[in-house]
């Protein structure tokens, strides 16, 4: 898939390099960028041009898809920084189990983890407000884990 | 200038009112330039204009701006512009009595 | 010619399209539409004055085949066969297939590929643009359906190409539906494209916000269209002719009874086709994440959706009455002739697009490794880096493949390439970087780079059965040395010429 350093999605649509980030200002920012580069705009221009605009257009979207998921965007963000993606601890592994034993046992364990969910999404956001790096790590693993619960939940209901 | 730089038809000028309106963008009226290319020597452009260019010769006709590109002064003077349409096409029309050869479809011209 | 007033730098060369008019051409299963733009307003062309619909029927005349006219024999809802394979289950539908290698279908005493039929559709076409503006055709939009895939897409442009016509772009159906509601309306919010056509279904979830079209999602069934309900129809009431049944059930949406049978009756029979469309619309909306009562409006486009079934199915699923202030069978042309004007002429509008299907490739044991997945906003590119596992391994088998599901014999080969005259390295030391690039259309680019050498290699994307561009042209040229209606000739040519795809020569220096 796509090498998450080979490109920097807040510089390719002229954002500022921040977690925080809403999706209104992404859009307009991503928006304008295709205004100038998606490849319809430009019928006019010679064959070379257009496969160059083209790939930017490509890595506009690429960079549009990267931010939108505060999950990635946190991942680009910490990675940059030199972080790599922690791996899980025994307590969110047990935690995990958990979940999914009560979820196996019928219980409606959605309410929960949508509050868990939430809870640690304002962490991560005060972690990055905070600058505190390592523990935005130690939020992003367990929010993955979180969404993955919820995720594998509502695959179930298929 | 002693003759007429361009007379614009009242059609002309409501289609240009309209199209102005319906940019939605604050215009400063709209240019007329030539530019050398074209199976027939020079070939108009017709475009929005943003802002009045320093040397653009200016005209009003009706309530609308046009603007000449200094280029385009010696090829469209004595000129009339004029819109027309029909059951499929509708557009704008120089009549320029300076043209001493059209290409077959009209869109350029030599003086 | 008459002088356009456009956005400053946006006039274009003098004779780039002026010489004659672009068209945005709906080219449906059970018929197709033409369109233009006057005025910066979209219209429907009618055709001899007999209203825009043209029948996608080639027909067997006394002179040879002919579109535009219906004779006993005929062939009809070809489109349903674009890309597919002689495998195809599809293919039971059509009594007129010949069997043996390929799809071809029979005609008189002409064999005919579906991509031929299509093109015959689309000469019909420009001959009626031609003659209605007195002026060639310049180029046109033609629309597909969204779920169309590559394989399909391609024949598109092949059918197109025979016809001698020059495509602007591809553009999908709802898509285009949309850009005519949108414009047309000046509507703004997230809305539902319900495009229920002859042969296929498409949902798009669309957002349209200051002059942007954004899809969200989209999800559909090519094998599923009003032409599947005329045939339950008629197992269901014993009827020998398919014509009778879309009759019987086009008539059934206006009256309560007709001939003894009552619209309850067929609403029994069309119901599990209806169910299975919501059940996909579900879907689009779980994986765009919406919720169906969130959504602005829902248009409703292709003609299953004049059944009052539909419109109630719809109704009660969106908890919204869907809009019908466009007719469903002009919305997929007009936005098409809008697109047209737009790429021809410049505009404010910006359409962005998403892929309907995952492209993947296969690894150990038969899996898909997903490498661009569905609904990825177009153009899209994806790298991926492979490496030998032998010493001095000299070449590199790939396999790309189009669809969802986890094996590869599951989803639609695209294709199948070597890499070869890799260096001689160790094993594990080569590094081969592929680049996979679809463009707006939804076609596939391929290019492989060789890291410690710099050695590369572009590969064009063609299904396993379609034609390269050498064939088509030699296709256009015979065409106009024996006239468009000698079909045949042509076939000995396609048959000649067949290539299973296309590969440029294999590793130059670049």
């Amino acid at each position: 898939m796509v090498n998450l350093f080979m490109f920097d999605p807040f510089e390719v649509l002229g954002l500022k390099k921040e977690y925080s980030l809403d999706l209104k200002t992404l859009e307009q920012h991503y928006f304008k960028g295709q205004r100038n580069k998606h490849p319809d705009r430009l019928t006019h221009v010679q064959e070379g041009e257009k496969v160059e605009a083209l790939k930017q257009s490509a890595v506009l979207n690429q960079a549009y898809l990267l931010l939108k998921d505060p999950l990635q965007r946190a991942e680009w963000i910490l990675k940059a920084e030199g972080l790599d993606l922690l791996n899980p601890d025994a307590e969110i592994l047990l935690q995990v189990m958990n979940w999914n034993e009560r979820f196996e046992s019928g219980e409606n364990i959605k309410p929960e983890l949508r509050q868990e969910e939430e809870k640690l999404f304002k962490d991560l956001e005060m972690a990055f407000e905070e600058q505190a790096y390592t523990k935005a790590r130690f939020v992003l693993c367990r929010l993955i884990y979180v969404q993955k619960v919820l995720k594998d939940i509502e695959l179930s209901h298929i | 200038m002693s003759r007429t730089l361009l007379t614009i038809t009242e059609s002309a000028a409501q289609r240009i009112k309209t199209l102005l309106e319906k940019r939605g963008k604050l215009s400063s009226g709209i240019r007329i330039g030539v530019r050398s290319k074209g199976c027939s020597g020079q070939s108009y452009t017709l475009e929005f204009a943003d802002e009045v260019g320093p040397y653009d010769e200016s005209i009003e006709a009706y309530g609308v701006k046009v603007l000449i590109d200094p280029k385009a002064v010696m090829f469209i003077i004595g000129s009339q512009m004029d819109y027309v349409e029909n059951k499929l096409s509708s557009g704008f029309v120089f009549q320029n009595p300076n043209e001493k050869g059209k290409c077959g479809c009209g869109e350029s011209f030599h003086v | 010619m008459l002088l356009q007033l456009v956005e400053p730098g946006q006039t274009s060369d003098p004779h780039s399209h002026s010489k004659g008019i672009v068209v945005g051409i709906d080219l449906g299963t059970t018929h197709s539409v033409v369109a233009f733009v006057q005025d910066e307003k979209p219209y429907v062309l009618d055709i001899e004055g007999k209203g825009p619909l043209i029948p996608s029927i080639l027909s067997l005349t006394d002179t040879g085949i002919d579109v535009g006219v219906v004779a006993e024999e005929k062939l009809s809802s070809t489109k349903r066969l674009m890309g597919r394979g002689s495998q195809d289950p599809l293919c039971a539908q059509f009594s007129q297939l010949i069997q043996g290698e390929g799809v071809r279908l029979q005609l008189g005493s002409y064999s005919l590929t579906p991509v031929e039929v299509a093109s015959q559709i689309l000469s019909y076409i420009r001959d009626q643009v031609e003659k209605a503006f007195e002026k060639p055709l310049e180029a046109a939009v033609i629309t597909v359906p969204a779920y169309f895939d590559e394989a399909a897409r391609v024949a598109t442009k092949q059918a197109a190409a025979l016809a001698g016509i020059k495509v602007l772009r591809l553009l999908n159906e709802p898509t285009a539906a949309a850009l005519a509601y949108g414009l047309a309306t000046g509507a703004e919010g997230i809305y539902a494209i319900y495009d229920f056509g002859g042969g296929t279904f498409d949902l798009s979830l669309l957002k349209l916000e200051g002059g942007v079209f954004q899809v969200l999602a989209t999800g559909g069934d090519l094998n599923l269209g009003g032409d599947d309900i005329d045939h339950a129809v008629a197992t269901h009431f014993k009827l020998k002719d398919l014509a009778h049944a879309r009759v019987l059930k086009e008539a059934l949406s206006v009256n309560e009874s007709v001939e003894g049978v009552s619209r309850a009756n067929l609403e029994e029979i069309a119901l599990p086709f209806v169910k299975k469309t919501l059940e996909i619309t579900h879907n689009v909306f779980r994986e765009g994440g919406f919720l169906p009562r969130d959504v602005n409006g829902i248009v409703l486009v292709g003609g299953m959706t004049r059944m009052p079934l539909v419109r109630r199915e719809v109704s009660t699923f969106f908890e919204k009455v869907p809009l019908c202030d466009i007719d469903p069978d002009q919305a997929v042309a007009l936005g098409a002739a809008l697109s047209a004007h737009g790429l021809s002429y410049g505009s404010e509008t910006l359409l962005l697009d998403v892929t309907p299907l995952s492209l993947g490739l296969e690894t150990m044991g038969g899996l898909v490794e997903k490498i661009i997945p569905r609904n990825s906003p177009l153009p899209a590119l994806a790298s991926q880096e492979f490496t030998t596992y032998q010493d001095g391994q000299g070449g590199m088998l790939i396999h790309i493949v189009q669809g969802e599901r986890e094996f590869v014999q599951d989803c639609r080969s695209l294709a199948r390439f070597e890499l070869k005259g890799l260096p001689s390295l160790p094993a594990g030391a080569a590094r081969v970087r592929v680049d996979f690039t679809v463009d707006v259309e939804g076609l596939l680019a391929v290019t492989a780079f060789e890291k410690t050498t710099g050695l590369s290699q572009y590969i064009e994307v063609r299904p396993s059965y379609g034609l390269d561009e050498e064939t088509i042209a030699a296709m256009i040229l015979e065409s106009q040395q024996y006239g468009k209606k000698d079909v045949e000739k042509r076939v000995e040519t396609e048959q000649k010429l067949k290539v299973e795809w296309r590969e440029d020569s294999l590793f130059s220096k670049s």
